[in-house]
């Protein structure tokens, strides 16, 4: 049986030419799931609380992301303790969630992924994608609709 | 695909710094196994793990920035 598990650097075109100022670049020391070879990303602020979550040198890692909503889904994850340790956060520091949105899936709705947050340490600038293995979060839970169809 | 037989209590060392030992082995089907790894190696149950990556690809499937630049 041929298993393939590592993740596949795509030839991508999908180049973005963006000058930035002072790009605050974080580090993804285990990157994201599907792409563990991309491990260095700026935040490029969108509409609202919605950025773009882009990775430096590999343009097909790029993400829609906005802020954990805690009046609607509560408290956000407990992070595990190598989690803390990968973000090197201080002993009370607690980290700014993110979820990842997919926009693109659906013509009709935006969803948010719970099963696989993103926890950012601002002050070190590190991340790391939480994976939970609880059934109760959503992989895609019904953000909100997409703004074209809100008037529908 | 390499297989081993092991008992409960022995290990397997998966090059320099990757230890795998089996912790536990119950009457059934399920075996408990310890994983040692550095910190940023992710470490998942692959059928979670197989979804996330999915979704990940998926959430990445479009032109974010363009998406956004466009009014979200």
């Amino acid at each position: 049986m041929q298993s393939n598990l590592a993740d596949e650097q795509p030839q991508s075109s999908r180049w973005v030419n963006a000058e930035i100022d002072n790009p605050k670049i974080f580090e993804f020391p285990s990157g994201v799931a599907g792409f563990t070879y991309a491990k260095q990303y700026v935040f490029l602020a969108g509409a609202g609380n919605v950025a773009c979550m882009h990775c430096t040198d590999h343009p097909e890692a790029a993400f829609v992301v906005t802020d954990w909503d805690e009046n609607r889904l509560g408290k956000p994850p407990a992070l595990r303790p190598e989690e803390r340790a990968l973000l090197e956060l201080e002993t009370n520091q607690e980290p700014l969630w993110l979820l990842v949105l997919n926009p693109f899936s659906d013509p009709e709705w935006i969803y948010a992924n719970l099963k696989a947050p993103i926890a950012i340490n601002e002050l070190r600038q590190r991340g790391v994608q939480c994976v939970q293995i609880s059934d109760d979060l959503q992989l895609r839970y019904h953000w909100m609709r997409h703004p074209n169809k809100l008037q529908d | 695909m390499i297989v081993f037989r092991r008992k409960a209590g022995q290990a397997i060392h998966i090059g320099s710094d990757i230890r795998i030992v089996i912790t536990e082995v119950e009457p059934g089907q399920r075996v408990h196994i310890g994983i040692e790894a550095p910190l940023a190696t992710p470490v998942h149950r692959l059928e979670i793990y197989e979804h996330i990556r999915a979704e990940n690809a998926a959430a990445a499937g479009g032109n974010a920035l363009d998406w956004l630049q466009k009014g979200a």
